[in-house]
């Protein structure tokens, strides 16, 4: 006997996931997705942003590894609240790791968070974690064609960075190529170039995170909906719900 | 091999919907090319998560579309093995459509043991 089902494989993510955005929307807390391949600068990045923040906004994060307390370290020099989470054999952030994270923050003492997800430009992809934006960290140092290898990554995020710019010169890196992929695949995304070493672009990034978390405040004010970004927009299709044969 | 966590999400749905007592003996799974799921891949997790358990006798069955690509230019939309295919038309922009889908589509259950039901 069949029977027909049609449901995200992924569903039972997605409700932890739900979860955590209705805990992150209570407490007013902007909750970004960083996702990049290893060595891309994410924890260089967030250490970068964490010494440049206004002190009006609070800001917290979880960092995701497979292995060791490091990175966890690194920012720890730059943020009291740090959660770092071991994911063990799983290269990626689920939902649940998140939820686990979020009880040892104070969200009422939070205004922004960010998760540094596993090394990885393909698993995190599709597991969401309760984020209000997912943020996709390329560098020059990869290629020019890693947009275009990571279709997934590129139409999810909902703004893209690449990283390490201060070494253009160095590096066989069409930016034309890279911003045409990027383009075709996400028509109205959102690039800003930086260099974390050299601190170009970072004025950019810091004030589009700072406009994320107004508009939150703002919209929370009025009663609005308080999650920026698109959620997740689910492709399934109306499940034929049990339909036994 | 985010397969391994992808068999994991399945075998846990699969326990959600099943009817009880009854063996499961096949899953239908649809992977869009967005997903990057191998089906060799999928079906190896799958007998890892499953094996020594309730779900030890159930196959997993792969289907993977391929692109939809739609030319910028003139509308047209085809189906493509590649991301990248240039467009009757001559233009070589086309932006593929949907794609990201990863759905669990249907269960095959045997009969209930014989003496139980
Ligand atoms: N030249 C240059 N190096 C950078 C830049 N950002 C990060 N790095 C270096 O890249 C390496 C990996 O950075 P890390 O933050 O650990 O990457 P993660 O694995 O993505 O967290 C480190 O040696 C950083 O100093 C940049 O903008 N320019
Ligand atoms: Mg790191
Ligand atoms: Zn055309």
């Amino acid at each position: 006997m069949k029977i027909q089902i049609v449901e995200n494989v992924l569903k039972l993510n997605d409700e932890v996931a739900a979860a955590n955005r209705a805990r992150l929307a209570q407490g007013r807390v902007f909750t970004v997705d960083l996702m990049g391949a290893p060595g891309a600068g994410k924890t260089a990045l967030l250490e970068a942003t964490l010494k440049r923040l206004p002190a009006s906004t609070r800001a917290a994060v979880i960092v995701g590894d497979l292995a060791t307390a490091r990175d966890g370290q690194r920012l720890q020099a730059c943020c009291r609240q740090v959660v770092q989470v071991n994911t063990g054999k799983t290269c990626h952030l689920e939902a649940h790791h998140v939820a686990r994270a979020l009880q040892r923050l104070n969200l009422d003492r939070i205004d922004l968070l960010i998760i540094e997800n596993v090394g990885n430009l393909i698993c995190p992809v599709g597991f969401d974690l309760g984020q209000g934006a997912k943020v996709g960290l390329f560098s020059v140092t990869e290629g020019d064609d890693k947009a275009a290898k990571h279709p997934f990554l590129v139409r999810e995020s909902d703004l893209l960075v690449l990283n390490k710019v201060d070494l253009l010169p160095y590096v066989k890196f069409d930016s034309g190529v890279f911003r045409r992929d990027v383009a075709r695949l996400r028509p109205h995304a959102r690039l800003i170039e930086t260099s974390v070493t050299t601190g170009q672009g970072l004025d950019l990034w810091i004030n589009w995170l700072l406009g994320c978390c107004a508009t939150l405040r703002t919209r929370g004010r009025s009663g609005g909906p308080v999650a920026i970004g698109r959620g997740r927009p689910r492709k399934t299709r109306p499940a034929r719900k049990d339909a036994a044969l | 091999m985010h397969e391994l966590s992808i068999a994991q999400a399945l075998a846990e749905l699969v326990r959600q919907h099943r009817p009880a007592g009854v063996p499961v003996l096949q899953v239908q799974v649809q992977a869009g090319p967005m997903q990057a799921v191998q089906p060799d891949a999928l079906e190896l997790a799958w007998k890892a998560v499953t094996q020594g358990t309730d779900l030890a006798q159930c196959r997993v069955c792969v289907e993977t579309p391929p692109w939809r690509l739609r030319c910028p230019e003139c509308g047209r939309q085809w189906n493509s093995d590649e991301l990248e295919s240039t467009c009757a038309c001559g233009q070589s922009t086309a932006y593929p459509v949907g794609g990201d889908e990863l759905l669990l589509l249907s269960m095959e259950v045997g009969d209930l043991p014989a003496g139980q039901g």
